[in-house]
């Protein structure tokens, strides 16, 4: 045996054993999620959230919204949240020293003036300029801060500081809540006597093509556009099953930072939102856990399948880029931050499983994806590689990748069935054999630039132009 | 080395498998569609069925079933629907409709299912069956729910606690001397919302609940002393101080600033060095409904403690016991320095509103 053959030969078993390994993990999360999800929907059946709507013992929440340059669509968002159904709750806008006219557009619509307020610095933030409220007493849970800009994680922070309830909901402004998303949320915190709930996430999903009025969504459709669909059927595969897998494991590390409610006196003793990542979410709920594995206090970060948060996917490649560049900065910077955890015992499931899966199948794969596929091409280059053999196991690769989405595409038509149209699920299965050939190389290269850019310390947050919700679309 | 034929038939079996899924995926949801205009058809029949039924006025007959209703009664999914369409009515109803619609359900013989679902080994068949028999208010299956009111399976449990007090009101209450199993802060806003519908007339037994090894028996209990103005309970509220279980501490601070006596505050007052900074922070926000004058010298040592939202909920006590009390903040050594010049702009407005 050359040597040639004897490099080839490990590097061909080593990446092999990787992908077995990543996709036994996957087997592992569809089974162990499916019955998650149907227990949680048994569960459900007997869930009347009129009961938890009417009662004034509900857990009281804040929902914190920061706001920069939204001026455009404002107005709407702030009043979808005003109408969100939940007796215990107080609405704070943050105006993160946005350069339009955001706070004179909200002064204007909501009859605001400045109050005196003290602002607990529990968590030491940018400085606050003011704090409105609004004259008119149907908004009276509407409290309007005015700072100076200091990113998204200050933001919240300044909320967190602000908030005066026992729980934060912290959402992008821009998002379609469901009515009823924050009564769904809340009841994780009352069901667990013996741990103590730090936070609660749901599901995510693709508001790009729904009708959308008034901040309300309407009608759910598919998107019609590529990308948006690919989203659709991405976010649908790591909520449905990947985060109610890991949750049931409580071992979830991540809760969106689109919508996620969280304990505020853990987030408080945490020090609160980290404004040195760029993976702010990830970072917090990673930090609360370590937090609580070091109180030794029995505790859990619960998940639920219902889609409560509606949100616009990046329709075009450029935007697209930024997002998983800056979700793949972050991912590492958290993993930097809490490295102390790998593979150390005292953290329990979190050190020994959570993290190291993130290490190894979150953070590495596109690195052993991109690394592989570009040796073999140098190997192809050099005359030594069996290309049979090869596209045999492109193929191995890419035959359980499809069936893990169809696999999530069953899940979602046996649970939530938001795409009622024959046509849209065999859209769907399309997208699923198209995602690996355009949208996952382009995921993969997205990822690689962000270790790249993280290595030459480029910490921008990355421009997120969207398109809009708001207009309605009749089909 | 592996041969490339393991991985041609795992590439096989892939494909077979997605391709499986996803006829089951199209057959699924056409049998779904065809379901669902089904169900517009059921929904028709049900709706006249209990149109009929509640409009019903013969005491002595029975509720005229017709013959389509009585054979599709055969097939499950619709016996299953109809149920659930009954019992939407119940819920929905009262006085002699909903008795009609008890009456139409035990005429279909839909009880006799339930009772099958009780002896169901899966958990959630039992608590359908529990919630079913219990919101067509069959008392006669009491002592058949009763035993589940302990029952390993929290939904079981659950639905047989609030089916007892659906029965029995606050009389019901009773399973709380014995339930070994935590409730849950949702089981317990679902108890005192089915409680909210019947008339309190004085219940007993939250005196024993106070003292229960049951933890979480002793926070709704303590829950009920606050809803239900129990100011005969003072004491016993009084003695829950001396909890170890900081809930139960908790709960006790919050219900005895409802059932406050001359002598609340003092007692409060008397535990805040020793307690824990949750606690001390509740003490302070019930001192601010329940304080005198008495307690302002208390409240002006505590605009220097250490936790500055103490420091504000004092300051917000002060203002709100008296005149007094608010010039007691205001000619403060620090007034006019952060935070105290902020705090008192805060609490001022607060005031003015």
């Amino acid at each position: 045996m050359s040597w040639q053959t004897f490099v080839f030969d490990f590097f061909t078993y080593a990446i092999l054993a990787y992908s077995v390994t990543l996709m036994s993990c996957y087997i592992f999360i569809g089974i162990y999620s499916s019955g998650a999800v149907n227990n949680y929907l048994h569960k459900n059946s007997f869930t009347d959230y009129r009961i938890l709507a009417g009662s004034t013992q509900t857990p009281s929440m804040s929902i914190l919204a920061p706001a920069y340059n939204e001026g455009a669509n404002i107005i709407e968002n702030v009043r979808s949240l005003l109408s969100i159904y939940y007796n215990n709750m107080e609405v704070i806008i943050l105006n993160d020293g946005s350069k339009d006219d955001s706070l004179e557009k909200l002064i204007a619509a909501y009859d605001l003036y400045k109050i005196d307020f003290f602002v607990n610095q529990q968590i030491h933030t940018k400085k606050v300029r003011g704090v409105y409220k609004s004259r008119n007493h149907v908004y009276r849970k509407l409290i309007v801060v005015d700072k100076e800009n200091g990113g998204k994680a200050d933001a919240l922070n300044v909320g967190v500081n602000i908030a005066k309830n026992d729980y934060i909901v912290c959402i992008d402004v821009d998002c379609v809540l469901e009515q009823d998303a924050l009564l769904k949320l809340a009841k994780p915190f009352l069901e667990y006597p013996n741990h103590r709930v730090i936070a609660t996430g749901g599901v995510i999903r693709i508001a790009n093509g729904c009708e959308i009025e008034n901040g309300r969504l309407i009608k759910v459709h598919l998107p019609e556009q590529f990308l948006p669909r690919v989203q659709t059927l991405e976010y649908i595969r790591a909520f449905l099953l990947g985060r109610m897998a890991w949750s049931r494991l409580n071992g979830l590390l991540l809760i969106s930072g689109a919508f996620g409610a969280f304990d505020k006196e853990i987030v408080i003793k945490c020090g609160g939102y980290n404004h040195k990542t760029v993976g702010e979410d990830m970072e917090l709920v990673v930090r609360m856990r370590r937090y609580m594995e070091e109180l030794k206090q029995p505790y859990k970060v619960a998940f639920i399948p219902d889609p409560l948060c509606w949100t616009e996917a990046p329709a075009s490649f450029k935007i697209l880029g930024r997002q998983r560049n800056r979700w793949t900065r972050g991912t590492i910077e958290t993993l930097r931050f809490h490295k102390i955890m790998f593979f150390n015992p005292s953290y329990g499931l979190l050190g020994m499983i959570s993290y190291p899966y993130w290490f190894f199948f979150e953070f590495l794969a596109p690195i052993v994806e991109f690394v592989g596929m570009s040796v073999f091409i140098i190997f192809g280059i050099f005359g030594l590689i069996n290309w049979s053999f090869f596209f045999i196991l492109l193929a191995f690769v890419f035959c359980f990748g499809f069936l893990y989405s169809i696999f999530a595409v069953l899940m979602e038509v046996l649970t939530y069935h938001q795409y009622k149209q024959q046509k849209d699920i065999a859209n769907l299965m399309l997208t699923a054999f198209l995602e690996p050939f355009i949208f996952h190389p382009f995921v993969v290269w997205s990822a690689i630039k962000g270790n790249i850019d993280l290595l030459r310390k480029k910490n921008a947050w990355g421009e997120m132009t969207r398109q809009g919700l708001s207009s309605p679309k009749k089909k | 080395m592996i041969r490339p034929y393991y991985f041609i038939l795992a590439i096989f079996f892939f494909i077979l498998v997605a391709l499986s899924l996803i006829a089951f995926i199209l057959i699924y949801m056409y049998l779904r569609n065809k379901s669902t205009k089904k169900q517009q058809k059921w929904t028709v029949m049900a709706n006249l069925l209990i149109r009929k039924a509640i409009f019903f006025e013969e005491i002595e007959d029975d509720i005229p079933v017709t013959l389509r209703v009585q054979q599709s009664l055969k097939q499950t999914p619709f016996r299953k629907f109809l149920t659930n369409e009954l019992l939407k009515a119940k819920k929905n109803v009262s006085g002699s409709a909903a008795e009609n619609i008890k009456q139409l359900y035990l005429q279909l013989n839909l009880n006799q299912y339930a009772l099958a679902g009780l002896k169901n080994r899966r958990w959630y068949l039992k608590a359908q069956a529990i919630q079913e028999l219990s919101v067509m208010g069959l008392k006669e299956y009491l002592t058949k729910i009763y035993r589940f009111t302990n029952n390993a399976n929290e939904l079981v449990r659950m639905e047989a606690q609030i089916a007892i007090v659906n029965f029995y009101g606050f009389e019901g209450l009773r399973f709380l001397d014995v339930v070994s199993y935590p409730i849950t802060e949702w089981q317990q806003i679902k108890l005192l919302q089915e409680l909210l519908r019947i008339s309190p007339d004085n219940f007993k037994g939250i005196e024993k609940w106070l003292k229960s090894p049951n933890k979480t028996v002793v926070v709704f209990a303590l829950k009920l002393v606050r809803g239900y103005h129990r100011f005969e309970l003072h004491d016993s509220v009084v003695g829950c101080l001396a909890d170890a279980d900081k809930q139960v501490k908790l709960q006790a601070i919050i219900s005895l600033g409802e059932i406050y006596t001359a002598e609340t505050s003092r007692l409060l007052i008397g535990q805040f060095l020793s307690a824990h900074p949750k606690h001390q922070l509740a003490i302070i926000k019930v001192l601010q409904n329940i304080a005198t004058d008495d307690d302002i010298p208390f409240l002006l040592q505590q605009l220097d403690h250490e936790n500055v939202e103490i420091k504000l909920f004092a300051a917000r006590a002060l203002a709100n016991i008296s005149a007094k009390g608010l010039e007691s903040l205001m000619n403060h050594k620090q007034a006019l320095q952060y935070p105290f010049i902020e705090i008192i702009a805060q609490v001022k407005n607060e005031l003015a509103i």
